[in-house]
């Protein structure tokens, strides 16, 4: 034996993926090593084994350079060269081993934001909340500010803890969506009262059991700002509560309400909404719906208005309520309503003069109107940038040029089922219209 | 086209376009504030072999568009060149990072952040911590409460 094998152990602690490839790849260049063992990838310590067979001599040869293994500076230096890992410990012991240990990395907190801040898969951030003191503290928040509650042991187990712990949890919560079928009346008046900071709620699908409890929600949740309601089950005094207490309540949308009595909007008036999107119930009380549609008027901060599946004489009264000198909705920039039927050119081209800022409009089956709408929207609106109307037999592609020479903004022109217009240019984006413009052949975009 | 001096951490020069240093807001700044000047620029936080790293980046990505638009920032796609450039020891990840925070290159964080983060998604938090070297400094009792606490999320 004696000096004919010598060997230079690499023993890492707790050795990360990349050093020990590191010292893989060194591997290569270091000519007088062989037999390089990396040891067993599973265990926390690791042995790298450099052994030498031919030399005698104390010295290895490798590019150049000599290695000296009575040397420990040499040594260090050769192991703090091959490492290329500024951080880490090297320790040489007596028998020539030499033993890395990578230092614990402290993270600067902004890193550790930024970093979190791409992960924002729940699972991932449980899994970051227990790493350590500091990423728990950056991690924490951003779990409970959105949770998603998927199933029915979860369900309880996110009830115990928001009832549990201090500092109390649910004050961090400001976005809450209930799609888990399991909520109910129980569940939900047990969480509302540690929603204190609640700002976006979002209540949808099969979620249906909530109907007493609702009502007490606004009371604790005076930051609401934006509040999405599948609401077929959801009494009108709910809505009294809304606009009694949440006085930031800027987004409002209703899926499946039948009608708001004017009660309920007088009350909803306190509240600086600005999105309001109603999706009807079939509504068998005509007189009630159609005082719903008179009272929106007053909604004076309106940007956004979509109404859906509503009765066709109330698609026209929307329209309608306004008047050249006072428009209701003096910031209105997106317009909705699927139910145009009754709706005529002297009411499309009156609402467009006073809605200079529309931007978005899309009017389904707005069959009454003509070309001479379309010129009334290609003057009165230049920054309309995207226009939907469907199932229309009269408008022709007169009408579509001017709009197409007048209004530069449009990025987005989609019609549909209009029995006129070519098909070519029934669904244009923007570049398609821009080559339609310059007088091309627009793309189809199909 | 002028060219603009950076000094490194460890006393090394780079001569680079202006275009190009440039798409560091911070350089971009202090180059307005400044104007014309003949004097290298010193950057103490950054090494050579990082900042050369930055300007390969930098210099690659010389003409792109400037991305405003959170979600497209957001997103965890990551373009084939980005990934060969970040193939490179963590330590360096962490160094690019971190040159790229200082020197205020928004894209370059992100690609960054957004590396870090693939290898984050889907580990548990002991795998985290031994991919990136960190201590748990939790008491066994606060890691429990934790994991009580947290329950709830947890993907099962």
């Amino acid at each position: 034996m004696g000096r004919s094998k010598r060997q230079v152990k690499l023993k890492l602690m707790n050795p990360t993926a990349t050093t020990s490839e590191q010292l893989d790849s060194h591997y290569d260049i270091k000519d007088g090593l062989t037999n390089l063992d990396i040891g067993n990838h599973d265990r926390t310590e690791k042995e790298i084994i450099y052994s030498n067979h031919e030399s005698n001599s104390t010295d290895i040869n490798y590019n150049n350079f000599q290695l000296n293994f009575a040397d420990k500076n040499h040594l260090k230096r050769y192991a703090r060269d091959i490492t290329d890992y500024t951080a880490t410990e090297i320790e040489i012991k007596h028998n020539g081993v030499i033993v890395l240990t990578p230092h614990f990395r402290q993270f600067p907190s902004e890193l550790v934001t930024l970093i979190v801040s791409h992960c924002l898969e729940q699972r991932d951030l449980w899994a970051l909340s227990l790493v350590s003191k500091q990423f728990y503290t950056i991690a924490n928040p951003l779990l409970w500010c959105a949770p998603k509650i998927q199933h029915s042991v979860a369900l309880d187990k996110f009830l115990y803890s928001v009832a549990t712990f201090q500092p109390p949890m649910g004050f961090i919560i400001r976005k809450m969506n209930f799609s888990c079928p399991q909520w109910n009346d129980v569940h939900f008046s047990l969480l509302i009262p540690h929603l204190r900071h609640l700002e976006e709620l979002n209540i949808n699908g099969s979620v249906l059991n909530v109907k007493e409890s609702f009502r007490h929600l606004p009371r604790h949740c005076p930051n609401l700002t934006s509040v999405d309601l599948e609401c077929s089950t959801i009494s009108s005094a709910a809505y009294t509560e809304l606009g009694l207490h949440c006085h930031h309540l800027c987004q409002l949308t209703l899926r499946f309400v039948p009608y708001l009595s004017s009660d309920s909007l007088k009350f909803l008036l306190n509240c600086p909404l600005q999105k309001l999107t109603f999706i009807f119930n079939y509504c068998h009380e005509q007189k009630k719906c159609e005082d719903m549609m008179r009272g929106l008027w007053q909604f004076t901060l309106l940007t956004h208005l979509v109404m859906k599946n509503m009765n066709a004489l109330h698609g026209r009264l929307v329209m309608q309520q306004n008047s050249e000198i006072h428009p209701p909705w003096p910031r209105l920039s997106l317009l909705h309503i699927d139910s145009c039927d009754k709706i005529t050119d002297s009411d499309l081209t009156s609402f467009a003069n006073s809605h200079p800022h529309l931007m978005e409009l899309r009017l389904g089956r707005a069959d009454l109107i003509t070309d001479s709408s379309l010129f009334a929207i290609a003057s009165a609106l230049p920054c309309l940038t995207t226009l939907y109307l469907n199932c229309n037999t009269t408008i022709s592609e007169n009408g579509i040029l001017k709009l197409i020479e007048k209004c530069l903004q449009l990025t987005s022109l989609t019609l549909m089922h209009c029995t006129r217009i070519p098909w070519k240019v029934t669904q244009l984006d923007h570049e398609a219209i821009e080559s339609y413009r310059n007088g091309g052949i627009p793309m189809i975009n199909h | 086209m002028s060219n603009v001096r950076l000094l490194s951490s460890d006393n090394e020069e780079f001569v680079v376009q202006k275009e190009v240093a440039e798409r560091s807001v911070l350089i971009k700044n202090m180059l307005e504030d400044v104007g014309e000047t003949d004097s290298a620029i010193p950057l103490p936080n950054v090494t050579a072999k990082v900042l050369k790293k930055v300007i390969e980046w930098c210099d690659h990505h010389s003409s792109d568009p400037v991305t405003t638009d959170e979600t497209e920032r957001r997103t965890t796609d990551i373009d084939e060149w980005d990934q060969k450039f970040m193939e490179v020891d963590q330590e360096t990840l962490f160094d690019i990072i971190l040159a790229a925070n200082y020197l205020d290159i928004k894209p370059l964080l992100d690609v960054g952040c957004k590396t870090v983060a693939n290898m984050i998604k889907g580990k548990t938090a002991e795998e985290i911590r031994k991919i990136f070297n960190i201590v748990n400094d939790f008491t066994p009792e606060e890691e429990a409460q934790i994991r009580k606490e947290n329950e709830w999320a947890e993907d099962r």
